[in-house]
């Protein structure tokens, strides 16, 4: 019987990217294939050039070498619009915008949608009202964006990057700083999207958020990708050891039998 | 004293003879410079000694002293407030002074030259704390940015309140606009007899505070932790700054980025050092004043190019050029 | 949060705006014809109320239509438009540098306009008045693309362009005060008094030209509010919205230094309303960036037109540039702004 290839639109292609941040070498000669409809955590130590891989994903960067493909189209080859129709950027800390209520952030997401003198469409409410509900903001929509909690912040940023009715979303560190249950509660957001069939690529700090909600797992180390795949192949002792110089056990959760990193902290 | 110590004292005190003797001699009505040294010996009756004594002579002391207390008022703001852009021009002091000259002058009719330093130092000192009032309140003393929006702010409004006062009294407008675009034109050996005894003491407590402000470029924690006390050298560099900036504008009128272009220019060559960086400052300030001067005077002669245009002319390239490498 | 909306073609053109916003423009309407009948009977020469209502209908006195209509409409239309005009460049550029300080009078623009204007008055004396204007605009397009040159158009910047700016602005006016020392006093005296800000010598043909920039700055105002509430997301942001930010920021820096440009030719430099305006429209309605343009517009009319009436009527027969009323007022509020400022980041 032959199996039928999911044809879900968000598949991403990374071939021979090399990319310079100043003098440093950022990104050097990164293949990679982002599976679409699932999420994709891309970890490593600081500065070993996740960030700089999905700001060049993003367009906010751009390569010295190689290209990437957006369901077989080259990235390069799309205006900035038709990019923004293909996927969407929630970035590390973005700017509050003073005064916005939360209802005009969500909007701000349908720019990619809408023309010079058309301002809005029934479509426009139709995509922020679904973003706003799929994120649980509804009840923030008057309020202003600096009178909310972070995690509620975060909330609404995501809303607004649904609102852009994106195949793809990108997000980079969006647990930062947040509450550790507040955390749990916007990686299950996350987790929620992709088995909608959202492609999801998000760069992760905390190793075990990657492992509990990622259906795959991206090591880079030195702008290189060191290890792909399912988090239960990926998060192994020596693996640990090489990309983070972290002596570590892996045991499975009782609850959900995805892997857990424990650190040895005995001297 | 070693040679290398003596070098840059050398180097100075003959680029501040050449500047003077050229600024003596050159001119709409050039004085050969053996004339010049005649009649600075001996005096005489000669054109040429008039020209130097009642005309010249008068105008270069005037230059040096403003240029010299314009630099080191800039090097001790500078010092204070670790802000590189630290100069009487930007953070006020110019434009309070010459609103309170403008003011007393035309409202008041204080026109005697021997209250303009009293007049020019009071005004000087308003600004200054606006600044400094404004800049602490909005909790902008480490930024670059806020002592320079807070200058701007109390400049224009300093400098409406000013313009008011010209344009209600045209004849007093018509006294003052030359002086008020900064300018050592028509300047007596009286008003510099009157103005000097300031600007020297000003240029003595500057160097004395020297060594102080070398320590506070530290950081105000650390400089607290070497015994300095951090508070009181603040106060007392104010004082000196307005009487520096008072004995400028008396002689010279407000002339902007000067205080900027010297010290910085002086940090090339003698680093950030304010024991060394102070006097560079005042003999540097006191060269490019009576340089800028001569220019002014020589280059379209018979007319003359206001001070303050090439002040500003050459100040302002600095200025960005401070940015370029900060940013 | 209700709101008008209305669309047509299938939804091809569609436009929409918050009730309240709605309600603030239309006060503020009723605001500038207030001020725009007081300005037609305050003054040294009396006009009644009702004389200058008539006036405007044509059916006063002789002597009433003179000294209103003549002398009195163009100079407070002027003063209205080129208030507008201020503040619409002042919230671009608030926009774009995302720093609610910037102001096109705070950052050398209309400083390098005026210089144009008087240089251009003492290198040649006898140059035709009409080439006043375009001098102006030169003199302000240089001085922005200058800063630009040197500061590049990201946001990161906007603390360095501000800073050149400022510096910039006080080197041009040193050259403006010691260029005027080169003039006959008379002429001083006159370019002292336009570069504080003037409309006092404003007539139809002035009312004429403002008008052209305000009909181009209506379509400015329709064309920036989206990129400019993009820009305040942050560059990142705003490019994966699908915004090219940094044509982006020179295209809307270049309308609001046109703007400001085109105001400063006509009535010379008059500072704050910039920065003032804008803020003042977000206090009122704090949302929509397309709504915050108008407001921005209607309250720097009113700030404009108000400013040139105290000064022409408040000090008796003392005739006080707008300018200077403008700058005596809005130096201490941009001192309270600086202060919220930092309350709120501090907090």
């Amino acid at each position: 019987m032959v199996e039928i290839a999911p044809d879900k639109p968000g598949r991403i292609t990374v071939r021979g990217l090399g990319v310079r941040r100043g003098e440093t070498q950022a990104l050097r000669g990164v293949d990679l294939d982002i599976v679409p409809g699932a999420m994709t955590a891309l970890v490593g130590r600081n500065g070993c050039g996740k960030s700089t891989l999905l700001k060049t994903i993003a367009r906010i960067l751009r390569p010295e070498t190689g290209e990437i493909e957006v369901d077989g189209t080259t990235l390069a080859r799309l205006s900035p619009r038709a990019a923004a129709q293909r996927m969407a950027l929630l970035p590390q800390s973005p700017i509050l915008p003073e005064g916005m209520r939360v209802r005009d952030l969500v909007a701000q997401g349908r720019h990619p949608h809408r023309g010079l003198v058309r301002h809005w469409s029934p479509e426009d409410d139709a995509a922020i009202d679904a973003a706003m509900a799929a994120t649980d903001t509804v009840q923030f929509a008057d309020r202003r964006l600096e009178a909310l909690s972070g995690g509620q912040r975060q909330r609404c940023w995501i809303a607004m990057t649904l609102a852009q009715d994106t195949p793809i979303l990108l997000l980079d560190e969006p647990t930062t700083y947040l509450d550790l249950s507040v955390q749990l509660e916007i990686m299950g957001l996350l987790a929620r999207l992709a088995r909608k069939g959202r492609t999801i690529l998000v760069v992760l700090h905390e190793l075990n958020l990657a492992a509990a909600f990622a259906d795959r797992i991206v090591m880079m180390r030195d702008g290189q990708i060191d290890a792909e795949g399912p988090p239960s192949e990926v998060l192994t002792a020596p693996l640990l050891q090489r990309v983070f110089g972290l002596d570590a056990r892996i045991i499975a959760d009782p609850d959900t039998g995805r892997p857990v990193c424990l650190p040895r902290t005995a001297a | 004293m070693s040679i290398r110590a003596l070098l840059p004292v050398a180097v100075l005190s003959v680029l501040l003879i050449g500047a003077l003797a050229w600024h003596l001699g050159a001119g709409a009505h050039a004085v050969p410079p053996r004339a010049v040294i005649s009649a600075l010996l001996s005096g005489g009756e000669s054109y040429d000694a008039a020209v130097i004594a009642g005309i010249r002579l008068p105008r270069a002391l005037g230059a040096m002293l403003a240029g010299a207390s314009l630099s080191a008022a800039g090097a001790l703001m500078q010092g204070a407030t670790r802000n590189p852009l630290a100069e009487p021009g930007l953070f006020g002091l110019l434009a309070g002074a010459a609103l309170a000259v403008v003011a007393a002058q035309g409202v008041f009719g204080l026109g005697a030259p021997s209250l303009v330093p009293l007049l020019a130092a009071f005004g000087a000192l308003v600004g200054a704390l606006m600044v400094w009032g404004l800049t602490t309140a909005a909790g902008g003393g480490a930024g670059m940015l806020t002592p320079v929006l807070a200058g701007a702010a109390v400049s224009a409004f300093l400098a409406a309140l000013t313009t008011l006062l010209n344009l209600v009294d045209e004849r007093n407008f018509e006294d003052l606009r030359v002086w008020l675009s900064g300018s050592l034109a028509g300047l007596r050996m009286p008003v510099v007899g009157m103005v000097a005894p300031w600007a020297l003491a000003g240029l003595a407590a500057a160097l004395l505070l020297a060594p102080k402000l070398t320590v506070l470029s530290l950081g105000d924690e650390s400089a607290q932790g070497l015994g300095v006390p951090v508070a009181r050298i603040r106060v007392l560099t104010l004082v000196a700054v307005v009487v520096l900036t008072a004995s400028a504008v008396a002689l010279a009128g407000p002339l902007a980025f000067v205080g900027l272009t010297v010290p910085h220019a002086a940090r090339l060559t003698f680093g950030s050092d304010y024991t060394r960086l102070l006097p560079a400052s005042i003999a540097l300030g006191a060269i490019y004043l009576l340089a800028a001067d001569t220019v002014g005077r020589t280059l379209i002669a018979p007319a003359e190019i206001s001070t303050g245009i090439l002040t500003a002319l050459v100040g302002a390239p600095v200025f960005v050029a401070l940015l370029k490498v900060r940013g | 949060m209700t709101t008008i909306r209305t669309s047509a073609f299938g939804h091809r053109i569609a436009l929409e705006m918050p009730l309240r916003g709605a309600a603030l423009l239309a006060a503020s309407t009723l605001v500038i014809c207030a001020l725009l009948l007081a300005s037609l009977s305050l003054g040294s020469a009396g006009v009644g109320f009702n004389d200058a209502l008539a006036a405007l209908l044509g059916s006063a006195s002789e002597r009433a239509d003179l000294v209103a209509i003549e002398f009195r409409l163009p100079r407070a239309l002027t003063a209205l438009m080129a208030g507008g005009l201020l503040a619409l460049s002042g919230a671009l550029l608030q926009g774009t540098t995302l720093n609610p300080l910037a102001d096109p009078a705070l950052i050398g623009v209309s400083q390098g306009a005026g210089l144009a204007v008087v240089a251009l008055a003492v290198l040649l004396p006898n140059a035709p008045d009409a080439w006043s204007a375009p001098a102006a605009f030169g003199g302000g397009l240089i001085v922005a693309v200058f800063i630009l040159a040197m500061t590049g158009a990201r946001s990161g910047a906007s603390t360095r362009f501000l800073l050149i700016g400022i510096g910039i602005a006080a080197f041009l006016t040193a050259l403006t005060t010691a260029i005027l020392t080169y003039g006959r006093i008379s002429g001083a005296h006159e370019a002292l008094g336009w570069l504080a800000g003037s409309v006092r010598s404003a007539g139809w043909d002035e009312v004429r030209q403002m008008g052209w920039v305000s009909v181009a700055a209506l379509a400015i105002m329709l064309l920036a509010a989206r990129p400019l509430s993009a820009l305040r997301l942050g560059d990142d942001l705003a490019a994966s919205l699908g915004h090219i930010v940094s044509r982006a920021r020179v295209l809307l820096l270049f309308g609001s230094v046109g703007l400001a440009a085109a105001s400063v030719s006509v009535v010379g430099p008059i500072t704050f309303v910039g920065l003032l305006a804008p803020h003042a429209a977000r206090r009122l309605a704090p949302t929509g960036p397309g709504l915050h343009l108008a407001l921005s517009w209607a309250v720097g009319a009113c700030l404009t037109l108000a400013a040139d009436l105290a000064g022409r009527a408040a000090f008796g027969a003392i005739q006080v540039p707008a300018g200077l009323v403008t700058a005596l007022v809005g130096a201490p509020c941009f001192a309270l702004l600086m202060l919220r400022k930092h309350r709120k980041e501090s907090s």
